[in-house]
């Protein structure tokens, strides 16, 4: 219907330029001749306009168009192919049917009932060759060979969808209301939340933030400019709600208030269990550097499993990717920090061991360590417990690095910078955590 | 009248990494066909990718989907791009990394609907559905997280034998929480889910059932909730269902769902694993061209023929067939599991 109208009113809009152009007398062919050049452009873009539209309002027509009725009469003899109701039938449907299966018509060339109707006709295709055949219009050849072109149509055709399908996807985009516009909804929650609530279905945390949602609703409706907004009509209704909505609030609070905030989620997590209990294994033989070779294949063993606590308690958010990063490398220096002598229960003698200057070993930490304390700063999210336990290697660092020698300039300008930073970056972190507090 | 050519929506894969392990995930790399190895692209290569792309299409909206894309350190960038070239953004997400910290980087007026998934109003079964202990508890704080941001949040509600008792009082919870409408998608066996169909995979009666719940929540609350992926229509009366909305399965049309994996591969929808090419290499339009697109998009199981609106319908989800049964013109899983009470549309 859409195409019939536009096709309509395209004819309409041609006729009536006709008419004027014919009225003022216009001649288009000199006018696209003669003239300055933006003038003739002008007519040409019009003339090429117009024979666009025209060729777009051909490709439009509708499958439902009439294609001359099939004919149940026998072909007359005598009569020549052309003339005869079968082959004027299948011209038609074959001509539109080719373009539709074709593409022409676009991806969807027809609604549901004209897709319909073209394949019935097409169906009756089969029925006029057989007719033209047996009347001999048609020799075996030909109608074999019109037969299998046929089916190449119907195949076209069934595959082209209907324009009912134009806004089919899987993906059914939804049409959404925002709730806090809706005071209907909002009356409606509040009694279903405070259920979810009451039955603990909710983390209180959870039940928390939404009430800071439907607080900033409710205050909306209790301003008196904003209640003035309403049609008088209405206005007892949106009273109505406010109340019910401050006193379903106040009775969620109360429950709520009943129930304490959620501890540090981190300290008391299985992971962070794991993650302690691995520094409360490898720090006194970091410490000492004195260890058996059982002491440290159990230490190898707690450290991958605190590598991976700590992994999923990043992937779960509740450490910051700077938090990670950083306690990743510490429980690493660990172990380095294990390893720096044989084993005590060894006894070989040329155990090899490269050994570089604790001084310079603190360098390169403090230097690894740097990015991930900035990231973590910028993240702004900190837990003391993970602080608790990056500080003290840190601050140690620190102090081993003026030892180093001083006839290394260069490496002296590197560790004041660094060490500049790090102190800066340590006495951010600090204030950070105090307000945390 | 003559209108440039356009594809209007796209799904970008932004990573195959997940922190979540879900029963009922339909991933194309996780089906038992093997998948090509996958590298993310560095951050510009991404965003050269996404611009060819979005210059060739014109296309207006872009969702954004995974694995868990908050996973990606560059989504962030990914999204600001899209955002600068005037694409609408939706972010599919399970929801567990959208902390405060990430919301605000994410808003204002960068991601137009957040998808997150609630199967249940049980934490023990969105947990199970879920592969992850504590997802529940992440969900919903995310999801009234996003809600006090002012941001617009659809509930994905997948249903399975698991999680339909809970159905009702799962869209209250999702109702409560503040969520702007439910997506109710029967599960659709693919990737991970393929292995569960046993345990997953409800019955037309209980769905029925369910569509019932749905019809009288939308109803009651003024609710819009939908179901995208496709009932047959020759096992339900999707007419009976005034207030729900019912999605077809679009392959061949302008509303494809052409996916995009984190490689710049082309396949034609997020369930598919037919690889039509690499939109890095190959314009998008050769690509959709091809004669790899044009079969999925002509298949039709041979069960519905004769059925009047076979082509409207196209035999419910091709892309579920070929991931299960090895090709899209094999019956949906659903429809072949309850093939003796289809009654064909006439």
């Amino acid at each position: 219907m859409p195409y019939r109208a536009l096709n309509g009113l395209l004819v309409v809009a041609g006729l009536v330029l006709a008419l004027v152009l014919v009225v003022l007398g216009a001649d288009l062919a000199l006018a696209a001749r003669t003239g300055p050049r933006w003038k003739r452009r002008l007519v040409a873009a019009g003339l090429g306009l117009l024979a666009s539209l025209g060729l777009l309002s051909a490709g439009c027509q509708s499958a439902e168009s009439t294609n001359p009725a099939p004919s149940t009469a026998a072909p007359a003899t005598g009569q020549s192919l052309a003339e005869t109701p079968q082959w004027k039938h299948l011209a038609a449907t074959w001509t539109e049917a080719e373009e539709v299966a074709s593409g022409r018509r676009g991806p969807y060339p027809f609604d549901e009932a004209g897709q319909k109707k073209l394949l019935a006709d097409l169906a009756t295709v089969g029925t006029d060759i057989d007719a033209l055949a047996k009347a001999g219009q048609l020799n075996d050849a030909e109608a074999g060979l019109l037969r299998e072109d046929l089916k190449r149509l119907v195949a076209g055709v069934e595959a082209k969808r209907p324009t009912e399908m134009r806004m089919a996807t899987c993906y059914k985009p939804m049409m959404m209301q925002p709730a806090h516009d809706s005071l209907a909804r909002l009356e409606a929650r509040l009694p279903l939340l405070e259920s979810l609530a009451m039955d603990e279905k909710i983390h209180p945390d959870a039940v928390r933030k939404v009430l800071t949602t439907i607080e900033a609703d409710v205050a909306y409706l209790d301003a008196e400019e904003h209640l003035n907004e309403f049609p008088p009509k209405d206005r007892p209704a949106a009273e109505k709600t406010r109340d019910a909505a401050l006193a379903a609030l106040d009775r969620v609070k109360a429950r709520l208030a009943a129930t304490p905030a959620a501890p540090d989620k981190l300290a008391s997590s299985k992971d962070w269990a794991v993650v302690i209990h691995y520094w409360q294994t490898v720090t006194p033989l970091a410490e000492s550097g004195l260890g058996t070779e059982k002491q440290r294949e159990d230490a190898a063993k707690c450290l991958a499993a605190a590598t991976e606590a700590i992994k999923r308690l990043t992937d779960a958010s509740e450490l910051s990717e700077g938090e990670s990063g950083l306690l990743l490398t510490q429980a690493q220096c660990l172990q380095e920090d294990m390893y720096r002598n044989p084993p005590t229960d060894s006894f070989i003698a040329c155990y090899d061991i490269a050994i570089s200057p604790p001084q310079q070993q603190s360098l390169d930490r403090l230097s690894a360590r740097l990015p991930l304390l900035k990231k973590m700063l910028e993240a702004g999210k900190l837990h003391p417990a993970v602080i608790e336990k990056i500080l003290p290697p840190i601050e140690a660092d620190l102090k081993q690095l003026p030892y180093l020698p001083e006839n290394y300039p260069a490496e002296m300008r590197e560790v004041a910078a660094v060490r500049a930073e790090v102190e800066q970056v340590l006495t951010d972190l600090k204030k950070a955590v105090d307000g945390t507090k | 009248m003559i209108r440039p050519r356009r594809h209007e929506s796209l799904v970008f894969e932004v990573t195959q990494r997940c922190n979540h392990a879900c029963l009922h995930c339909y991933n194309a790399w996780k089906n038992a066909a093997p998948y090509p190895p996958t590298r993310e692209l560095s951050t510009a290569d991404t965003l050269a990718m996404l611009g060819k792309v979005l210059d060739e299409t014109g296309a207006r909206l872009i969702s954004l989907s995974g694995g868990e894309p908050l996973l990606r350190a560059d989504i962030y960038e990914i999204v600001d791009f899209l955002v600068e070239r005037g694409t609408t953004v939706n972010l599919i997400t399970n929801g567990s990394l959208l902390t405060d910290e990430a919301i605000a980087r994410l808003t204002p007026n960068k991601i137009s609907v957040f998808e997150l998934p609630l199967l249940s109003v049980d934490r023990a079964v969105h947990d199970r559905m879920s592969g992850s202990a504590g997802a529940f508890d992440r969900v919903t704080m995310a999801l009234a997280s996003l809600k006090a941001a002012r941001q617009r949040v659809v509930a994905v509600f997948v249903a399975t034998r698991l999680n339909l008792p809970q159905w009702r009082e799962t869209a209250e919870l999702a109702f409560a929480l503040g969520a702007d409408g439910i997506m109710f998608n029967r599960f659709n066996p693919g990737g991970e889910g393929a292995r569960h169909i046993e345990e997953l995979q409800a019955s037309p009666e209980n769905l029925a059932a369910a569509l019932d719940v749905a019809e009288d929540f939308a109803r009651t609350y003024d609710f819009p909730i939908s179901c995208s992926i496709a009932m047959p229509p020759c096992l339900f009366d999707t007419a009976r269902y005034e207030r729900l909305t019912f999605g077809f399965c679009a392959a061949g049309t302008e509303r494809a769902y052409y996916t995009i994996d984190p490689a710049g591969r082309l396949r034609p929808c997020n369930h598919s694993p037919t690889i039509l090419g690499n939109v890095r290499q190959r314009n998008f339009w050769d690509l959709i061209g091809s004669p790899a697109a044009r079969d999925f998009s002509a298949a039709r199981p041979t069960f519905c023929a004769g059925c009047r609106i076979e082509t409207t319908c196209q035999g419910c989800c091709k892309a579920a067939a070929e991931a299960c049964l090895g090709s899209p013109r094999n019956l949906d899983p659903f429809l072949a599991a309850n093939a003796a009470r289809a009654v064909k549309v006439r």
